[in-house]
């Protein structure tokens, strides 16, 4: 099931994760290029994003994921497909 | 105990040798999850007679090293294969807690859970203790880069 808040408690997880203000991750700032992401910072984001919605992600996708959007996007379809 | 890697095996699988080396063996190990290992801290090891003269205590950076070597043998069980494309792991950053110091003659024991890991790096969290006394914590972030071609062999 996918939780009403997702986009909210993404957002939160990822500003713990990179040590930011919830409010400075906007949906669509670039990770790398606006929130000082580094793509070894991305692989904790995807673990935490896992960990909390008990889900995999493909290891092919965790570069993908640049944006809150994309984060919410990629949680929102393995959520759906685990039904 | 039983001993699930010996030193050779750890020496296999990490770059690290002595006095670089902090992981003697392999006591526990679940694959792709989690493992715990363990050094003696030799009082003749080296670093003792300077940190501190007459209070030798084990050095927090070595501690974190310490971890961060057994987080290196818990990834290599998620990602059996990368041993053999002759890798280099670089500390990306480590967010650490020293609980108390460990001296000489004791046993750190080093336990290391896999949070996530990718080919190219990974996440993983590390308990230094000393019997039941936490000696530090820690969550490693680290990147691998492999060079298949290299001729370099670490068993030797």
């Amino acid at each position: 099931m996918v939780p009403q808040d997702l986009d909210k408690q993404i957002k939160e997880i990822i500003a713990r994760v990179i040590e930011l203000d919830a409010g400075e991750i906007t949906p669509d700032a670039d990770f790398i290029n606006d929130l000082g992401v580094d793509s070894l910072k991305a692989i904790e984001i995807t673990g935490a994003i896992e960990k909390a919605f008990r889900v995999v992600v493909p290891e092919e996708k965790i570069r993908d994921i640049r944006t809150l959007n994309q984060a919410v996007s990629l949680t929102k379809q393995l959520l759906e497909a685990k039904g | 105990m039983k001993i699930i890697w010996d030193k050779e095996k750890v020496k296999s699988i990490l770059p690290q040798r002595e006095p670089f080396l902090f992981v003697d063996e392999v006591i526990e190990l679940e694959e792709g999850k989690r493992i715990v290992a363990r050094k003696y801290l030799d009082p003749e090891l080296d670093f003792f007679k300077g940190h501190f003269p007459g209070n030798p205590v084990m050095p927090g950076v070595l501690t974190i090293e310490a971890m961060a070597q057994a987080g290196i043998l818990v990834y290599v069980t998620a990602r059996p294969k990368i041993v053999e494309q002759n890798p280099t792991y670089y500390f990306g950053s480590v967010n650490a807690k020293f609980r108390s110091p460990a001296h000489p003659g004791e046993t750190l024991i080093l336990e290391a859970e896999i949070f996530k890991v990718a080919n190219f790096g990974g996440v993983v969290d590390t308990k230094a203790r000393v019997g039941d006394r936490m000696v530090a914590e820690a969550r490693s972030i680290f990147a691998i880069k492999v060079d298949p071609d290299s001729n370099r062999d670490f068993a030797k």
